[in-house]
């Protein structure tokens, strides 16, 4: 079960499985997204192949119009994902 | 047809779409599979291999007293097909090369390296210089060149997913022969065969291309999911509930618990170095570049020492739960090109 919402204040809350299955709704949301977007991870159990894709085409996309997308509240074990992947190193994470 | 070509023109028509076709499935590489260095390195053999075979060919041809249509059927294409197969059959046996992809890159570049030597000779010493001839001696044999030795590659890669075999050298090295004296074949009607090679080869390293992509997308995205999903096994200490844990549980009645222990530390670390290279390609290919961690090389030393410790007989009993065996040695070889890129 994953779900995306936006906040009043613009922030996307990512919440469950972001998985292959998952991976066209987030890709819709994120579509939209431009300048810096905060994520906020907190209710984020797990991450697949298809959303690191995900994030990495969008980090891309931002990061060349001059924004970027900030990451908050990865639990430990995604944290841990982020390193290894090398992902922590093109993310900013809060 | 008898367009008369300068030398400049002849050596642009003679070498230049040689180049042209190396560059191209190189620029598609995004991730980073094949670097500069390996791509000169197999340009640089193909030249020897054009050099040694065109001794070779020489000496044979005289032994033999064949006509010299026979000996471009027959023998031509043994001797250089086999040439080219010894560095790309040594790219697929010690693991360079991961995938098809590579592979094809690889070995289109040593074939490109033969041709870019063949036609320097041809330049010297073949003096009729309509475009007709040029087409087919620079542009032709030189994409046959590549196309065969990409075929050759790639066919011994896919051929052998759990180790070579001998057959596996023999069945790749005689489609590579057949296609080249194919060619040759055509050679005596140069419009046909340009048509032949312009139409055919281009058509065959699409479809190797796109074969290769195909394999390096499923690892990407299946193979990164399973070791994803593996850590997340371990790191909630959901383990014993799950297939791994009832597996390596039933281990405990032929292996002693250190031993076991080993084999949970040893799955961990093969997946978490699994994921450092995936991550790394992931990233690549969204034009963005990650840092190692910085703990690498003591991961790749413990892995080494777990492998070590459990041995053959540990190993082969893992093998159900890491299915990282046939690639490992190529990933090894990624991790250590990072690691020196990283440091220099």
């Amino acid at each position: 079960m994953f779900d995306i919402t936006r906040d009043s204040d613009g922030t996307l809350v990512l919440a469950g499985r972001l998985d292959a299955a998952a991976a066209d709704r987030a890709r819709e949301a994120l579509r939209n997204v431009d300048g810096t977007c905060l994520l906020d991870c907190t209710g984020l159990d797990y991450i697949a192949s298809a959303g690191l894709g995900l994030l990495a085409a969008t980090q891309r996309r931002l990061l060349d119009q001059g924004g970027e997308l900030v990451l908050a509240g990865l639990n430990p074990h995604l944290r841990e994902v982020f390193r290894l992947s090398g992902f922590e190193s093109v993310f900013r994470l809060e | 047809m008898a367009t008369g070509l300068n030398p400049l023109g002849q050596i642009l028509v003679a070498l230049v779409p040689v180049l042209v076709f190396l560059a191209g499935p190189s620029l598609l590489d995004a991730r980073g599979l094949v670097r500069p260095g390996r791509i000169l390195q197999a340009l640089l053999f193909g030249g020897v291999c054009a050099l040694v075979g065109y001794v070779v060919n020489n000496l044979l041809l005289g032994l033999s007293g064949m006509s010299l249509l026979g000996f471009a059927l027959l023998v031509a294409p043994v001797t250089e097909e086999l040439l080219k197969a010894l560095y790309c059959g040594w790219l697929v046996q010690t693991r360079r090369v991961g995938f098809l992809l590579d592979g094809a890159i690889l070995g289109f570049a040593v074939g490109a390296g033969f041709a870019l030597v063949e036609n320097i000779y041809y330049l010297e010493n073949l003096h009729r210089s309509d475009l007709l001839v040029w087409a087919v001696r620079g542009l032709g044999t030189a994409v046959m060149h590549g196309g065969t030795s990409a075929l050759f590659t790639v066919l011994l890669k896919g051929l052998s997913p759990r180790g070579l075999r001998r057959r596996h050298w023999g069945m790749a090295l005689a489609a590579a022969i057949l296609v080249h004296a194919g060619f040759n074949r055509l050679l005596t009607h140069p419009v046909v065969a340009t048509v032949v090679v312009l139409l055919v080869f281009p058509v065959l390293m699409v479809l190797l291309y796109r074969l290769g992509e195909q394999g390096v997308r499923r690892w990407l995205g299946t193979g990164m999911d399973r070791d994803l999903e593996l850590l997340e096994i371990i790191d909630s200490g959901r383990i014993e509930q799950s297939p791994m844990g009832a597996y390596l549980k039933g281990l405990q009645d032929n292996f002693k618990s250190p031993a076991v222990a080993d084999m949970l530390c040893l799955l961990r670390l093969q997946a978490e170095l699994n994921l450092i290279v995936r991550g790394g390609m992931l990233l690549r290919e969204n034009g963005l570049q990650g840092k190692l961690p910085p703990d690498l090389p003591e991961r790749m030393a413990e892995v080494e020492h777990l492998q070590d410790a459990l041995g053959r007989a540990g190993l082969l009993v893992l093998a159900p739960l890491g299915r990282w065996h046939s690639r490992r040695p190529w990933q090894w070889h990624e991790l250590r090109r990072w690691l020196d890129k990283d440091g220099s």
